[in-house]
């Protein structure tokens, strides 16, 4: 058992500019002497720092999150949790398969597919909407409108509530380029704080709905290892 | 112990062994042209449906042994196999299957009739209907049990496999927690059975959620079952204020996703959950568990008040085994009261199913090996026809595997058939003696012509690395 705390402070410790890279550090038995593992996936990019701060309270040491580097699997050995990085449209794949137990995934991936999963916490931070833009004049068609969005099902979802026919194209990105090239008449997409639509010369028309992250977790893993995952949500919740 | 005798021989063998290449082996990593085959090897119309799949040895083997033990579990309770088709006419499927998504059936026009059918999503409504329609004479309960697979389509998901095989068991007849917990306690009991060391039957009470449920209008109980049963309180909240759903029925909705956890969470939810309905369930749930750790299984038992899947089906307790490993559970079951009911005769039901892929994931998961001991593999080499087979017959009277090799079969071509094929080692008769080589490293014993006892002695040396290697 000291030896295990010992190597895990050594891990602990390595250099500032870089993750601990102690996948193979901490091996199945070893992390089972110190702390069941946990895994959790998590988008690339702008949650990893609220997640830091937050999880903080509980000894994540902010380097393994934060460190800029190209390494896939964070491990925190002080807290036992490893972290997956990951595109935000596979964080609820990994946890569904059983690969992660928790995961920090936008809404909007959420309402996008069909997942079996448990979400016991809405984060409220990566606050954004679910938007229908266009530009302003071109709106009404006269025709079919057409819609592009990477957000398929979202889209064809609420225009059948609405009542309205619609054309869906799908795209994968840059879609606020498909209402000026004539490819849509409008677009339903994520915005945050509309900077992108406003410089391409769209605008808001309807609101969706709000999207902000949320937590799933493994239908499994939250009761197998629910005396590991409680404190995290709660402090995930603070 | 004596040392292995080397022969030139098989110093050659083991030296070639290295170059010989197993068929699983062979992708080749160079090259374009490579990629380009391997793509357009068989065009696609050797596919196999998305989801559809075939378990090659030794899975297939591992599979069929652990249905085996599963229903002599419940063959030994008193549960008589039963098998059904493949597919029923929509009628009987429809009749049992709310808990499902209408989409995740496949359905098609029987060309006879040009009625609708389905192919089976679930076995249970086909066991209701035997029941109904072919043992209804006989006196109560009715304690079936089945196996077989069962189809449901699930679009645009990350779990795309469109095929489970199930083993379950129903128990028509009696209503009260007595059938319940007999449910429960052969569900553990399978699992220690399979060998599976460590695992937790988590009980539910859909009746509470359906109460509240009750009170909404119609239109919200898809989405707030479905966002009750995701423990989603975020969702939950702004279906039930966009809906102006009064804050009573709210506030019930959203203690419920907090309810679950150890059996303590079972008296927590009787001081906080006051109307009558979950009273009575709670007191229900109560008793079962009472029944079910007066026989030991209190340690397995786990509660998940909110966990309303299904709620549409069941009508009572309700459980699910889950196990490290599939991230799903392995098995599901509880109480629908009200499915007979609906073939045409009125008695109250319980029952559960395992899915079988999940159990041996799981079973794989904890590193559990052969649920029997894996009788000795061996191919049979050398000599004239008459002799191989003679030899061959003799060990499969014993229960040991043993496939001949054709004439001038050399010991290279022996050796990589036996590594390719899971044999533990290959027979090779010669005039005066029958030599033993061991498939993984080619070590040689060799014994006395029509010595069975010797060869036979020989099985630990020659399976054991292989049992601890292929742990994990």
């Amino acid at each position: 058992m000291a030896e295990a705390n010992a190597k895990a402070r050594a891990v602990g410790k390595v250099g500032k500019a870089r993750a601990p890279r102690s996948v193979r550090a901490t091996s199945k038995a070893e992390s089972s002497k110190v702390l069941e593992r946990v895994t959790v996936a998590i988008p690339k990019g702008r949650v990893l720092k609220q997640l830091a701060v937050r999880l903080a309270p509980l000894g994540l040491d902010p380097r393994v999150l934060m460190a800029d580097d190209r390494t896939l699997v964070r491990d925190d050995p002080k807290t036992g949790l490893r972290f997956l990085l990951l595109k935000p449209d596979d964080v609820p794949t990994y946890v569904e398969y059983g690969a992660a137990d928790l995961g920090i995934v936008g809404r909007d991936i959420l309402l996008e597919r069909e997942y079996d999963l448990y979400a016991p916490l809405d984060l409220g931070i990566g606050i954004c909407r679910m938007v229908v833009a266009g530009k302003r004049a071109q709106h009404a068609p006269g025709r079919t409108l057409r819609v592009a969005t990477k957000f398929t099902n979202i889209a064809s979802r609420y225009f059948l509530a609405k009542g309205q026919q619609v054309d869906l194209v799908y795209v994968q990105g840059s879609v606020e380029l498909a209402p000026l090239t004539g490819l849509s008449d409008v677009i339903v997409d994520l915005v945050e704080s509309g900077e992108t639509l406003r410089q391409n010369g769209l605008e808001e028309l309807e609101l969706i709905c709000n999207i902000s992250s949320v937590v799933v977790a493994n239908r499994v893993a939250l009761k197998l290892k629910r005396a590991r995952i409680a404190p995290l949500l709660a402090a995930l919740g603070r | 112990m004596k040392a292995p005798r080397t022969t030139r021989a098989t110093q050659t063998v083991a030296a070639e062994l290295a170059e010989v290449a197993l068929p699983t082996e062979t992708t080749d990593l160079g090259g374009a042209g490579a990629l380009g085959r391997s793509l357009a090897a068989h065009g696609t119309s050797l596919r196999t449906p998305k989801g559809m799949g075939d378990l090659l040895p030794p899975e297939a083997n591992a599979r069929r042994t652990l249905t085996r033990v599963v229903l002599e579990t419940f063959e030994l309770s008193g549960y008589d196999l039963v098998t059904t088709p493949l597919f029923e006419h929509a009628a009987v499927v429809e009749r049992g299957s709310e808990s499902l998504d209408p989409r995740d059936l496949l359905r098609f026009v029987e060309p006879e009739s040009g009625e609708v059918a389905v192919l089976r999503p679930d076995i249970t409504p086909q066991i209701a209907r035997v029941i109904a329609t072919r043992m209804s004479g006989h006196p109560a309960p009715w304690r079936l049990c089945y196996e077989g697979r069962v189809i449901r389509r699930r679009r645009g998901r990350a779990r795309s496999h469109q095929q489970i095989t199930q083993a379950g068991v129903e128990c028509v007849g009696i209503a009260g927690p007595e059938a319940d917990t007999e449910i429960v306690l052969l569900a553990n009991r399978a699992c220690e059975d399979a060998k599976l060391p460590e695992f937790r039957i988590e009980l539910s009470q859909v009746t509470i959620a359906q109460s509240v449920l009750e009170t909404l209008p119609q239109v919200l109980h898809v989405p707030v079952s479905e966002a009750l049963a995701r423990k989603d309180q975020a969702a939950l909240e702004s279906l039930l204020r966009e809906a102006k759903i009064p804050f009573a029925a709210a506030d019930k909705l959203l203690a419920l996703t907090e309810y679950y956890g150890d059996l303590d969470v079972i008296a927590q939810a009787r001081r906080a959950l006051r109307w009558p309905a979950a009273q009575a369930a709670l007191a229900n749930l109560a008793e079962i568990v009472e029944r079910l750790s007066k026989l030991g299984l209190e340690h397995r038992l786990g509660v998940d008040l909110s966990d309303a899947r299904g709620a549409a089906y069941y009508t009572g307790m309700s459980f699910a085994v889950l196990a490290a490993g599939p991230g799903e559970p392995i098995g599901m079951g509880g109480r629908y009261d009200r499915l007979l009911r609906r073939f045409g005769m009125d008695q109250p039901a319980t029952g559960f199913a395992f899915d079988l892929e999940n159990l041996q994931w799981a079973l794989r998961e904890a590193g559990v090996g052969a649920l029997v001991g894996a009788p000795l593999r061996l191919a049979i080499a050398g000599g004239t026809e008459a002799q191989r087979d003679a030899l061959a017959t003799q060990l499969r009277q014993r229960r040991i595997v043993a496939a001949t090799l054709p004439d001038h079969s050399d010991e290279r071509t022996c050796l990589a058939f036996a590594r390719a094929w899971g044999y533990d080692g290959t027979l090779v008769l010669t005039r005066t003696a029958v030599r033993f080589l061991r498939a993984r490293d080619a070590a040689e014993k060799v014994v006395k012509p029509g010595d069975l006892a010797a060869i036979i002695a020989l099985q630990a040396w020659a399976q054991l690395s292989t049992k601890t290697s292929t742990k994990g």
